[in-house]
């Protein structure tokens, strides 16, 4: 019945059930005389609820505990849930990050030099000083062009090296490397293409060699003063004709397919005279 | 001192109990014991209609009042002192209804047995009404315990919820009603 009752009537109903006023009891029920049961319904509840208090605590006031208030927040569990995998999505962050990190500026295998290797490790590189520096033994297996006893006072980058052998690294790091072992120090000037290239040289000397590769990877070896020398990343249109050099060997890029550009090994011009470095 | 407390409180009308909290504040703890004193009643029926149980009513009055015993100096004296007491003691109570949902859910069995059958004591809630309670809502209990039980009017209520007039009476008409609802069920038993 009371569901039908409209909103204000309703709480009429419950005004006057609260007020606890035989006045407002009477004065209802004379201009509600149907709803007069459900009045006393609701009389009776408001009085059983009020009831229901008791007697408040039913005991005298007890001593204030001065406690620390218990804290009183997140499950605890929930908390701990959360923290560790806040923790463990920070650790994959920073694990993430580092890589990145150590990933971008790509170090290059550092070249190994082997004494002497008859074959070619894979992938690395194999440098075999020429006979001036007499601490290498020729691969037995492999057909060597005759030696010609270096001069004496000939410097390192003029000796020619037994064999030079990239199978995938930086241009730049071959350069570097090449240089290193002729004893020569290396400048590159801006905007030097750096491939990925495989290259192996045999007979020639470190300044042969990085003067070989000049052509194939458009740039130019330029002498400075004693050991040193600058590396432009352009041909040099006087350069003419390269200068003449023992040994052969050769060099290409390599693509993501591994296939070299130049495969077919590039036979080396042929010195008329030993003492003719280039210059 | 206590002409600048009377002029704070100006606006709201008198709060006599503003006295005993700058008293508390200065120092002289016998404020705070009368404070304790005059609304233990008060706070411990708003926790028992919340939290049904009387030990865990009694438990919460403690902790409210330890609350108020150590933040009084954030009292900003805006509203009555009760008010802002009733405010803590609704939020205190509604938190530890949760808590004791979520861990009542872990009860040994033992020791809901041992629960059942508790003490006969008169201060004990009529256990119909304790019934229909316990099936409201914390927040609906605790709007009827301050209206019914604490005789707060409808403003107090409203500072004591932190809404207004109008919602709290909207609040206490929707609880009353589903009190009524649940009563009538079990009447109809």
């Amino acid at each position: 019945m009371t569901n039908h009752l409209p909103p204000d009537l309703d709480r009429l109903l419950w005004e006057v059930a609260e007020s606890q006023d035989q006045g407002a009891f009477d004065d209802f029920e004379a201009r509600f005389p149907h709803l007069v049961s459900e009045l006393g319904k609701r009389i009776q509840l408001v009085r059983e609820l009020r009831d229901a208090r008791g007697n408040g605590s039913g005991r005298p006031v007890p001593r204030f505990d001065r406690r620390t208030p218990r804290q009183i927040g997140p499950n605890p569990k929930v908390v701990a849930t959360f923290g560790v995998l806040a923790a463990a999505c920070l650790a994959v962050a920073a694990f993430t990050v580092t890589k990145h990190f150590m990933a971008s500026p790509r170090l290059e295998p550092v070249p190994h030099v082997i004494a002497g290797g008859p074959t070619l490790p894979s992938p690395g590189i194999v440098m075999t000083p020429g006979l001036g520096s007499g601490s290498a033994a020729p691969p037995e297996n492999k057909q060597t062009p005759p030696q010609t006893p270096p001069p004496p006072d000939q410097p390192p980058y003029l000796r020619p090296q037994k064999l030079v052998a990239f199978e995938r690294t930086k241009l730049q790091v071959a350069i570097l490397a090449v240089a290193t072992s002729g004893g020569l120090q290396v400048e590159f000037a801006p905007n030097m293409p750096n491939y990925d290239i495989r290259m192996e040289y045999r007979d020639m000397s470190a300044l042969d060699i990085i003067q070989d590769l000049g052509p194939r990877f458009h740039f130019t070896a330029f002498r400075q003063t004693g050991n040193q020398i600058l590396i432009v990343p352009a041909t040099d249109p006087n350069a003419g004709q390269l200068p003449a050099a023992t040994g052969t060997g050769f060099a290409a890029k390599v693509e993501s397919d591994p296939e070299p550009v130049d495969p077919v090994p590039r036979r080396a011009r042929k010195t008329q005279s030993q003492s003719t470095g280039p210059s | 001192m206590v002409s600048a407390v009377i002029d704070k409180t100006k606006s709201i009308g008198f709060d006599e109990d503003l006295l005993l909290v700058e008293r508390f504040l200065a120092g002289d703890t016998s404020g705070f014991e009368a404070l304790y004193a005059k609304y233990y009643d008060k706070v411990f029926s708003l926790a028992r209609g919340v939290l049904l149980g009387y030990d865990e009513a009694q438990d919460a009055t403690q902790e409210v009042f330890a609350l108020v015993h150590r933040h009084l100096h954030r009292f900003d004296r805006r509203s009555r002192f009760s008010t802002w007491l009733f405010r803590i003691a609704v939020n205190r109570s509604i938190q530890e209804a949760r808590r004791h949902k979520h861990s009542a859910r872990n009860v040994q069995l033992s020791e809901a047995i041992a629960r059942e059958a508790p003490p006969d004591r008169e201060e004990d809630i009529d256990p119909r009404v304790q019934e229909i309670l316990s099936k409201l809502a914390p927040r609906d209990r605790a709007l009827l315990a301050l209206f019914y039980w604490d005789e707060l009017s409808l403003t107090e209520i409203a500072v004591s919820l932190g809404c207004g007039v109008n919602a709290a009476k909207t609040r206490l008409y929707r609880a009353r009603e589903r009190f009524r609802a649940l009563y009538e069920q079990e009447g109809g038993r």
